[in-house]
């Protein structure tokens, strides 16, 4: 018997969906991800140590009875709007830099992910008015971890497992994390690209040049590109369709190089010349998550190849001279 | 084996179900992490936003907010904008060394630290609202009210920092100012022959926020800048 025509199409997109959605993936690419933003989070952490009492200390900025009250009206809490003394937020950091550091290794990834990302989602709560986007693109990072087993690769865990966990065939969890971090990224570029279109800067071509000429972003003086006004303005506009349809380019096998290249380059210039180096670097880790993890196996077998070489890969060098 | 594969049949069977509760808990996640930016992009002069952003912003509030997703992600947009910075002058000491300014490259370092520091500044100016309501607020009954709302908003904030800075300056009495560093356009850059950070390109803002930071008399108990001081 014949299955009418619609049931056959909501059974295709559904199953369409589901392997979007639950195929089992290896965990390669979010452990190099896991890396990248245990190490941001703790530094993080070590920036707001360094002048503690100034952040988070009873006479801070924005001391914790100014931001709670700030944030009355709305559904944020943090724990550190609780204490202010100087050795409890000492501890707190403390304890959240130590956590990050085991999620960068991988130790007790299970509870150490989401506990880095509870501990930095605490201190956004408590830090704002200092925030800006490596804290968005951070504890989104660490809260798509969160859900999948990064730690099953690179890892303290995967070490201690004696190289079960290496060899387990993929998770679906690690496919919802990998598939949610990269919707989020479609969602912040196709924004940030419709934001765009709301300024004339960005159509008539010149805001390559106002973003250069922000002194107080300025890390590295790209000021005499602005006698060039054609390339500005192909910078603007390179940038601005890049960003409007990167959620569409990024998922084609054939566009996704382009795309990812183009990240790299504006996330690159963006650490090299606005002065925002973690942030750039967040940004490029985070497009990673669009390399498939048999791919970033591939690329570690080979760097690993490169630094130290097997007995095989001698033997091979070895049959290759003599022919 | 027999068992395994009892096992096996049953995770078949259950994957459905399962994945049409993960499913629905995408769709929601999916729904929270669009609605602040859908919100944010759809504003106007005349609306807060498309009616169905605002709708679903609302619905999301508790998810969207406390999890930190409330971004509306417009990096460097609409428009390229000019800089905002925090500058101290102290009132007791010689006016060579007396300013001070936040962000500061040489004394903020690493980077991270600087642009803490930046956005610091950047967030009160944000949040600073003119000492009276303009005309048309006065007029209107909800205009008036969001403006006094949002005026005692920014004084909290005035009030946090400058407890901070007495501290930090132990007392002393000082001057609060808002500077604006505008962007300057490729002729005012090669034209005139203007550096980035020529100091004629720094403008105080006007009292947008006086009395708290106006210079009444400098000394007098009266002055504001006593009561920030002192405060």
């Amino acid at each position: 018997m014949n299955e009418p025509l619609w049931r056959r199409r909501v059974t295709g997109v559904w199953q369409a969906w589901s392997e979007f959605w639950f195929a089992p993936a290896m965990a390669d690419t979010l452990a190099v991800l896991r890396i990248g933003t245990g190490l941001m989070l703790a530094y993080m952490h070590l920036i707001w140590w360094m002048r503690i009492d100034a952040w988070m200390g009873a006479t801070s900025w924005l001391d914790r009875h100014t931001i709670a009250q700030f944030h009355s009206q709305e559904y944020k809490w943090s724990w550190l709007w609780w204490f202010d003394h100087p050795i409890g937020i000492r501890v707190h950091q403390m304890v959240a830099i130590a956590l990050s550091l085991m999620m960068a290794i991988g130790w007790k990834t299970r509870w150490s992910v989401p506990l880095s990302w509870w501990m930095g989602l605490m201190v956004a709560h408590r830090m704002t008015g200092m925030l800006f986007g490596l804290d968005q693109i951070v504890i989104l990072l660490a809260a798509y971890l969160s859900v999948g087993r990064s730690g099953d690769r690179w890892s303290i865990d995967s070490r201690q497992s004696g190289g079960s966990l290496e060899s387990e065939p993929g998770s679906s969890w690690n496919r919802i994390a990998t598939r949610l971090i990269q919707t989020h990224l479609c969602v912040i570029y196709l924004f940030g690209g419709l934001g765009k279109l709301r300024g004339g800067m960005w159509w008539d071509g010149s805001a390559a040049w106002y973003a250069l000429a922000s002194y107080e972003y300025q890390s590295l003086d790209l000021t005499w590109l602005g006698r060039y006004p054609m390339m500005v303005s192909l910078a603007t506009h390179a940038t601005l369709f890049w960003e409007l349809f990167y959620c569409a380019l990024v998922w084609p096998r054939s566009t996704r190089p382009w795309v990812l290249s183009m990240a790299m380059a504006v996330h690159a210039g963006i650490a090299i010349a606005l002065g925002m180096v973690t942030f750039g670097v967040m940004m490029m880790l985070a497009n990673l998550a669009f390399i498939e993890p048999e791919v970033m196996r591939r690329i570690f077998r080979g760097v690993r190849r490169w630094l130290a070489p097997g007995p095989s890969d001698t033997a091979t060098q070895n049959a290759q001279v003599r022919r | 084996m027999a068992a395994d594969r009892g096992k096996g049949n049953r995770q078949q069977s259950a994957a459905p179900l399962v994945h049409g509760i993960l499913s629905l808990l995408i769709a929601l996640h999916l729904a929270g992490i669009v609605a602040e930016p859908l919100r944010f992009f759809s504003r106007s002069p005349v609306l807060e936003g498309a009616p169905y952003a605002l709708s679903l912003r609302r619905w999301m509030a508790p998810y969207v907010e406390f999890f930190y997703w409330d971004h509306g992600y417009f990096f460097f947009a609409p428009n390229p904008g000019p800089n905002h910075l925090l500058e101290v002058t102290r009132l007791d000491s010689d006016p060579s060394e007396a300013s001070s300014r936040w962000p500061d490259r040489q004394r903020h370092w690493p980077r991270l630290d600087y642009h803490r520091h930046f956005m610091l500044a950047e967030f009160y100016h944000g949040l600073a609202v003119a000492p009276q309501p303009d005309p048309q607020e006065v007029q209107r009954p909800d205009l008036l009210a969001r403006w006094e709302a949002d005026r005692q908003r920014f004084l909290a904030i005035d009030r946090s920092i400058r407890r901070h800075l007495d501290e930090e300056l132990e007392g002393r009495s000082y001057r609060l100012d808002r500077i604006e560093h505008p962007l300057p356009d490729p002729d005012q850059f090669f034209g005139d022959r203007l550096r980035l950070d020529d100091p004629r390109s720094y403008q105080v803002l006007p009292d947008a926020m006086a009395p708290a930071t106006t210079l009444v008399a400098p000394g007098s108990p009266s002055s504001p800048v006593m009561e920030g001081a002192k405060r």
